[in-house]
């Protein structure tokens, strides 16, 4: 049998433009085009578990929101983790019982959650801040108390206030509060947790719907 | 003699017409408030920054009229202050200036008076103690 030279060359060439081609080796990393740099994989939504969809919800629909006006900020990220449970405020205020934000993380670990710095801005996540002092500037309790803030399901941050960006971009001067940790629900130990033994909660917390994020990233 | 009167005259004139102390602090003050209208979030921030940061005259009378305009201009931006920071800064400028500071609070209403005052004994106690557990 006579081989088909041009016909094997042509195959040939195919097979290798095939196998050098973008689709094939393109790389998962996301390009940063605001600074030109490539920066980490973006979340993966199928680890987003039941748990965190609820706190993402119960922060976006503004369970945060305190009829006191104050920077209350680990007090209404208590009320979002109660929403989202369904579970009485005081019995998750027993459990979360420290008084300054940047303590939340040691609180919310003995609750059950686990600090996984992968998913700091995975809808769900509750990101915690110790304050940083800064000479020349008048102090706020965060500079000394930290801050806590909950992911909401439409990306903004929530506790006591609402915000388009996370607190570490947005205070100012730079560097006046920094991320320690980002805590998410492991649904087995959140089950057999503290938690578990508090009474269903007898009413929503949920007194205005945290104000919605506009197309160019405003409030 | 008439020299003497003419000297006279000529000090005293100078001490009329001496110009006053002006409050720069004040004008830039007003110059936020005014633009707060127009930009609620660009004149919150500005203050903000300001209120942070910013040295009180050592002239008695000066600084007396700069505390004025602060605490007018945080009632004002009171709505604007979501993360609630003006009551805490003003703790700080409290403790600077217990006295002056307590007198120009009595440019405010009775009402916004009150209101602010709990609003910085609440800031006080925030700042002490953290959120109750």
């Amino acid at each position: 049998m006579r081989h088909n030279k041009p016909a094997i060359l042509f195959f040939a060439m195919c097979l290798l433009v095939a196998l050098n081609s973008p689709a094939l080796t393109r790389s998962s990393k996301v390009i940063d085009f605001k600074d030109a740099t490539s920066v980490a994989s973006p979340p993966e939504i199928d680890t987003v578990n039941e748990d965190m969809l609820q706190l993402a919800r119960s922060a976006g629909e503004g369970a945060g929101r305190l009829k006191k006006m104050g920077a209350y900020c680990y007090r209404a990220v208590k009320q979002i983790v109660a929403d989202a449970f369904g579970k009485d405020l005081n019995c998750i205020r027993s459990i979360l019982n420290e008084g300054s934000a940047y303590e939340a993380g040691e609180d919310l670990e003995q609750m059950g959650f686990v600090n996984d710095s992968s998913k700091c801005k995975t809808p769900g996540a509750i990101r915690v801040y110790k304050g940083q002092k800064i000479p020349g500037i008048r102090r706020l309790a965060g500079d000394i108390h930290g801050h806590v803030e909950v992911v909401g399901d439409e990306g903004m941050y929530h506790s006591s206030f609402s915000s388009a960006l996370p607190l570490d971009e947005s205070m100012r001067p730079p560097g006046r509060r920094i991320l320690t940790g980002c805590y998410v629900p492991d649904e087995k130990a959140i089950d057999n947790g503290p938690a578990a033994r508090c009474p269903p909660s007898k009413k929503s917390l949920k007194s205005s719907p945290a104000p919605k994020k506009r197309q160019d990233g405003a409030i | 003699m008439i020299k003497f009167i003419f000297i006279s005259l000529l000090a005293f004139s100078s001490v009329i017409y001496a110009k006053e102390p002006v409050c720069e602090l004040c004008v830039k003050i007003e110059k936020i408030a005014k633009a707060y209208q127009d930009d609620e979030r660009k004149a919150y921030d500005a203050f903000n920054e300001l209120l942070s940061k910013v040295q009180f005259n050592k002239d008695k009378k000066i600084r007396s009229q700069e505390l004025i305009a602060v605490i007018k201009t945080s009632v004002l931006l009171e709505k604007s202050d979501e993360r609630w920071e003006l009551p805490q800064y003003l703790v700080s400028v409290a403790q600077e200036h217990p006295a002056d500071f307590k007198e120009a609070l009595g440019s405010l209403s009775k009402a916004d008076r009150k209101k602010l005052e709990q609003q910085i004994q609440e800031a006080k106690k925030l700042i002490e103690k953290g959120e109750e557990p």
